[in-house]
């Protein structure tokens, strides 16, 4: 008398087989997260450094330069580049409200308020300038 | 009478069938697999020079915008830095630049106080960044503390090119402007490269 043989049939290899390719679809999908991930953090980096050259190059310029290029606080300025993809604002700053009319981009104070932003994204920085 | 029990197993067929489906998806799954760990390996390795890359810069940026002269076009140095005249890093009350300690930096015919250079080498043949700065005490122990008394920090082993560009002030500009282009190397050949430019002085 024979005994049950032991082993997998061809229906339970054929389903081992079946769940590991589902089981592959996402581990591939989480893969290709982390490499999207990787790819915008280094795209963030460039922008970030890019971004943050430029702001110096325009902080390194006079005081009176920058003052003779203010405009308003919506329009690109002079120092803006489009061919290098980056946009500079310069208005006046009302830091203590003298006007009261609670816009700190009207009225002056002496001091420059400054943001550089990269063209269709969101990175920006904005700082301010005195004399 | 020989009564024959069906035999439980596989038939020939049927395991001429596992073998060559296995076969099969063997073939296809080590394509997938083997893609898997190469995309994961320059993934990490990606990764890795990024967070460098980023490191080193944001270093330079520190010792730069705090430093009141930079100077470039040395043979195998990339840029000298003045150290930061209020950084006291013994924390005794007198600056470290202040190396006489007599409350006054760089004061004269009777200075005391010497360059307090921060200098960045570069390497090629061994892709060595190396930070070398002036220790506040006698490091070398030769009896007395001097310009000689250094430290050097390897910032980085990956580095394959490193150049700093000097733009020094002028009519128009207020401060000298240090441009650092970095590339960095990984150990399976990957390559990045950042640049970021900095004021001299720009954070005193």
């Amino acid at each position: 008398m024979m005994g049950k043989a032991s082993g997998f049939s061809l229906v339970e290899v054929l389903v081992a087989t079946v769940i590991l390719g589902i089981a592959l679809v996402p581990a591939m999908d989480a893969l290709r997260t982390g490499m999207k991930g990787t790819e915008m953090h280094q795209g963030f980096q460039e922008q970030h450094y890019h971004l943050m050259s430029k702001m110096e190059e325009v902080l390194a310029e006079s005081f009176s330069l920058l003052n003779s290029a203010v405009g308003i606080n919506t329009v690109p300025s002079s120092y803006s580049n489009s061919s290098e993809n980056y946009n500079v604002y310069l208005s006046f700053y009302d830091a203590d409200n003298a006007d009261s009319d609670d816009n700190v981009f009207t009225g002056t104070d002496n001091v420059l308020w400054v943001r550089t932003e990269l063209i269709d994204s969101g990175l920006a920085f904005e700082t301010l300038v005195a004399p | 009478m020989i009564i024959r029990r069906k035999t439980h197993g596989f038939t020939l067929i049927e395991v001429l069938i596992v073998v060559a489906i296995s076969g099969m998806l063997m073939v296809s799954l080590s394509n997938v697999v083997g893609g898997a760990l190469t995309v994961s390996e320059v993934s990490k390795s990606q990764n890795d020079l990024n967070r460098e890359a980023g490191y080193i810069l944001d270093h330079i940026v520190q010792i730069i915008s705090r430093s009141p002269e930079v100077n470039t076009g040395f043979p195998g140095i990339v840029f000298t830095a003045k150290v930061d005249p209020e950084r006291d890093s013994d924390m005794d009350n007198y600056p470290d630049v202040d190396n006489d300690k007599d409350g006054e930096v760089d004061e004269g015919p009777v200075d005391q106080d010497w360059g307090d250079l921060i200098i960045y080498r570069f390497f090629s043949d061994t892709q060595r960044l190396i930070e070398e700065d002036p220790f506040p005490a006698d490091v070398n122990e030769d009896g007395f503390h001097s310009d000689a008394d250094r430290r050097a920090y390897t910032v980085s082993e990956n580095v394959t090119s490193i150049t700093g560009t000097l733009l020094p002030k002028n009519a128009t500009r207020s401060f000298d402007l240090l441009t650092v282009n970095l590339e960095l190397t990984g150990g399976n050949g990957d390559a990045i490269s950042r640049s970021v430019t900095i004021r001299v002085g720009g954070a005193l």
